[in-house]
């Protein structure tokens, strides 16, 4: 659930953002504080992937925006988390 | 922060290191801060620039400065253990010495079999894009030959000083150009498989040391100083580390 790339994704889904914006948002809905070269590593790994794209820069601060694939990719692994978290409260639910 | 910014490769700065400073601007710069930048740095240094192939080759090399330490410190350890002790040490250091000569023999045969396919790149003008860290590398080496042929004449501990920290100089400058010069062929899949050899053995030699020590340590507890200790550690634990970290990424 800490994944910094799908918590990019995640805080991308409600529109563009630069890095500053990026961690006080993961912040404020995950609670997970990332490092600046943690954040800027898995930018560049999405943005390899072709997940996230680059805005224009206003001033040095470049807002990234979600692509299509990225939304895509997104809704994959959320459907997937949500398939373990159904399983996992049937299970815990039988269990107790 | 700019020179923690040097850790990053040059093309990951050019594209990302406006934005990452106009971030660190924003943030309290902690001891936190900075550690998290410059592991993502190295990180990025070595993970994205090079095949995990040739982040093995890396590995090796940092391993190979914690193997060099472990040859040094090792010396005469003999004479300190009682002879009824000596077993479990002796094997020991034979298997860090087989698991070194096997690891060796892999990074020989794999720069045996990108041989022609270097050459070839040479004769089609690899020469001037790799003429700066051959030659770096080589007058590295030449200096630490100087080095030690003065030692060699009068045994002096400032030229034993240059020889040892150019040596290590001339390892990575050497495995610099070796790498550069890998990155523009093909890996081949043999590659990866002595890339798999080489790391098993780092992780043999690290368990093999250890017990070594441990065993050394219960009957002459001051023959491994803590200095001594903590340069072979470091080396050969980053080196496995990342070694570890290039398999990863192989299988994946």
């Amino acid at each position: 659930m800490n994944d910094p790339g799908l918590l990019i994704l995640t805080s991308l889904s409600s529109g563009p953002k630069h890095g500053h914006a990026l961690l006080l948002d993961i912040d404020a809905f995950a609670g997970v504080r990332l490092g600046p070269g943690t954040l800027y590593g898995a930018i560049t790994r999405l943005e390899e992937r072709g997940l996230i794209e680059p805005l224009d820069a206003d001033d040095r601060r470049r807002p990234y925006r979600l692509t299509a694939a990225g939304t895509a990719a997104l809704a994959d692994s959320l459907a997937g988390m949500r398939r373990i978290v159904e399983i996992g409260t049937t299970r815990l639910a039988a269990a107790t | 922060m700019k020179l923690i910014l040097l850790l990053y490769p040059r093309r990951w700065r050019e594209r990302y290191g406006g934005e990452l400073l106009a971030l660190l601007e924003a943030e309290p710069l902690t001891w936190r801060v900075r550690a998290n930048v410059a592991a993502a740095g190295l990180q990025e240094r070595l993970h994205v620039s090079q095949p995990p192939q040739l982040r093995v080759l890396w590995a090796w090399s940092v391993f190979v400065v914690g193997g060099m330490a472990f040859q040094k410190t090792s010396e005469h350890w003999q004479a300190v253990v009682p002879a009824r002790d000596h077993m479990l040490p002796t094997v020991a250091f034979d298997v860090v010495q087989a698991a070194a000569a096997i690891g060796s023999a892999a990074v020989l045969v794999g720069v045996a079999l990108a041989l022609p396919s270097f050459l070839l790149d040479l004769r089609n003008g690899a020469w001037s894009t790799l003429r700066r860290p051959i030659l770096l590398a080589s007058i590295a080496t030449a200096v630490d030959a100087g080095a030690l042929v003065a030692v060699a004449l009068d045994h002096d501990v400032v030229a034993a000083s240059f020889f040892v920290v150019f040596a290590v100089f001339a390892l990575f400058a050497w495995t610099r150009a070796a790498v550069l010069a890998a990155r523009r062929l093909e890996q081949l899949r043999a590659h990866a498989y002595l890339a798999l050899t080489v790391a098993t053995t780092m992780v043999v030699m690290l368990v093999a040391a250890a017990v070594w020590f441990a065993s050394v340590n219960t009957d002459a507890p001051s023959f491994v100083g803590p200095a001594q200790l903590a340069v072979i550690a470091m080396f050969m634990l980053a080196g496995t580390a990342l070694a570890a970290g290039g398999v990863k990424s192989l299988r994946a």
